[in-house]
């Protein structure tokens, strides 16, 4: 018993020494990092205008915090946070209702909108066959460049080898099921094995344990995983997406036309007040992403923007 | 490779999130077990009574609620409880964690009750023969002679079913619903370092259930000093 707890002693004194040393190396200069810093402000400034919580009516929303920076978790508030969780805001005040998030995985939000246990499910849905079989689809929503170009990543050191589809001919390629990217793989990759798994992040780790060659993702995405993980990088091939499938969509209860028709009205105002992009450029910076790495910035610290 | 693991562990990981997985984690995960295994005890017993009861429709019923509880995956009942605790009481629909419990404690009550029928018929017939020619009768039986030694097996039993019950309320993660495994899936969506997640987790788990293991077995051999 002794020798357990002088284990378990040992373990949180060495844990202690780590934490004084721990985080992240900072290598953003200041200006970048006011940037980003600015940009996590408005998102939680944006959470704090769409709040609407005195109404009576509630719209339940399923969202799958597993897909940065669309939707994760925030741990420090130990909230849902993200682009669609702003979209789903924005909605419930629009319509008027108090916004209700239920978190689940990425399978059971579907079936979740299928049995009614809510209301839609916002969580980077792409369109695809079955979708549209078994659910109401909203208007799409875009949520930037990033979000529609579909990229695969692989390990780091082998990310030039790849540029076209058969050079994926024969290899193991991962993808989350039921998502826009297994299909994209079926029909694009024919050489290749598909391997599903159940989120994004699990076939990252098959990815690094070397299960698989490569993860099919959304490029935002893969920025997102990026930013964390040095090992892996974009190889050179990128899908090609038709434009049914460049942009996102809420699911719906089947028959629910009455809400499917609301949020379309709410999608077509939030598209008009160019909000999209804002919240996306919000969302990524919550996510770790440095957003100021294409911005040039004055003498006097200020971002240069592009007159585009 | 493993070096690099270990040192996430310490550096990314642990600083930033030791207190979602110790705290939040484990909290709901004990949490959810206790309700689990204290609301699943109390089903088990009445269950239990039904099931050794002189009416056989009562038999028939539990035996039939254990079997496809037994027989069917966790995960299953628990898919199953969260969409349809909702429709049949509309109140909880705002509650995945009581919808979540009641899956599990259903399930828990399956295998408590017979761990308390075998428990009970495992206590020598010649018990109850001796006590009844003594001329007790059938209840003061069950209560002064049979059930003091049922207790005995039931016990250990269930401080195992518990340990059990700790582990498979992982599969509560897929509804979100806190426990440590949640806390796997959210901290791996924030820093996609999926294996350092896993073995924080793993070794929290191990902790719990090793400890709990050994005071069940002490608690056990306690019992049996009076033999």
């Amino acid at each position: 018993m002794k020798k357990i707890l002088a284990l378990i002693l040992a373990l949180v004194m060495s844990m202690a020494v780590f934490a004084g040393c721990g985080g992240d190396v900072d290598t953003l200069d200041a200006n970048e990092k006011a940037y980003n810093e600015a940009q996590i402000a408005k998102y939680w400034a944006f959470e704090e205008a769409y709040k609407n919580d005195g109404a009576t009516e509630v719209l339940k929303v399923a969202i799958s915090p597993d897909f940065a920076p669309m939707e994760f978790m925030e741990t420090d508030k130990n909230k849902v946070v993200g682009f669609d969780v702003l979209l789903a805001m924005y909605i419930a005040k629009e319509l008027n209702m108090k916004l209700e998030i239920v978190t689940l995985d990425f399978g059971a939000c579907q079936v979740a909108v299928q049995t009614g246990t809510v209301d839609c499910s916002i969580s980077g849905f792409s369109v695809t066959d079955e979708r549209k079989q078994n659910c109401n689809l909203s208007d799409y929503y875009y949520a930037g460049e990033n979000e529609t170009e579909q990229v695969i990543i692989v390990k780091a050191d082998k990310a030039n080898k790849y540029s076209k589809a058969d050079d994926f001919a024969g290899l193991k390629i991962g993808a989350q099921g039921a998502s826009l990217q297994e299909n994209l793989c079926k029909d694009q990759l024919t050489g290749a094995k598909i391997e599903v798994y159940g989120d994004i992040n699990t076939a990252v780790q098959a990815l690094l344990s070397g299960i698989v060659d490569g993860v099919a993702v959304a490029k935002g995405n893969a920025e997102s995983i990026m930013a964390n993980n040095d090992k892996v990088a974009l190889s050179g091939f990128e899908f090609e997406v038709s434009s049914e499938e460049e942009n996102n969509v809420v699911l719906i209860g089947k028959g629910n036309d009455d809400l499917t028709n609301k949020i379309n009205a709410v999608l077509a105002k939030a598209y008009a007040a160019g909000l999209y992009g804002e919240w996306y450029e919000a969302s990524k910076a919550l996510s770790g992403i440095n957003t100021a790495a294409e911005i040039s910035f004055d003498e006097n610290g200020n971002p240069i923007v592009d007159a585009e | 490779m493993f070096i690099e693991i270990i040192e996430n562990i310490f550096v990314k990981i642990l600083p930033k999130y030791w207190h979602l997985f110790v705290f939040e984690g484990l909290g709901y995960t004990l949490l959810l077990s206790l309700i689990t295994v204290l609301c699943g005890t109390i089903l088990g017993s009445l269950l239990a009574l039904l099931k050794m009861s002189k009416i056989p429709p009562f038999r028939w019923l539990v035996t039939a609620f254990v079997e496809v509880i037994r027989g069917t995956p966790l995960l299953l009942q628990l898919y199953i409880g969260y969409f349809l605790v909702p429709q049949l009481i509309p109140a909880l629909s705002s509650n995945k964690f009581v919808s979540v419990s009641i899956a599990l404690v259903l399930n828990s009550a399956a295998y408590v009750t017979e761990i308390i029928r075998s428990g009970i018929q495992a206590v020598d017939k010649g018990q109850t023969e001796a006590a009844r020619s003594l001329g007790l009768s059938q209840a003061q039986t069950m209560t002064k002679v049979v059930l003091p030694q049922a207790v005995k097996n039931i016990l250990p039993a269930l401080g195992n079913e518990f340990v059990a019950v700790i582990k498979e309320t992982s599969l509560a993660s897929t509804f979100y619903v806190g426990d440590l495994m949640t806390q796997y899936l959210v901290v791996k969506g924030n820093t996609f370092l999926a294996m350092e997640c896993l073995l924080v987790v793993g070794v929290i788990y191990f902790v719990v259930t090793f400890v709990l293991s050994r005071a069940v077995s002490a608690f056990e051999k306690r019992l049996k000093r009076g033999e």
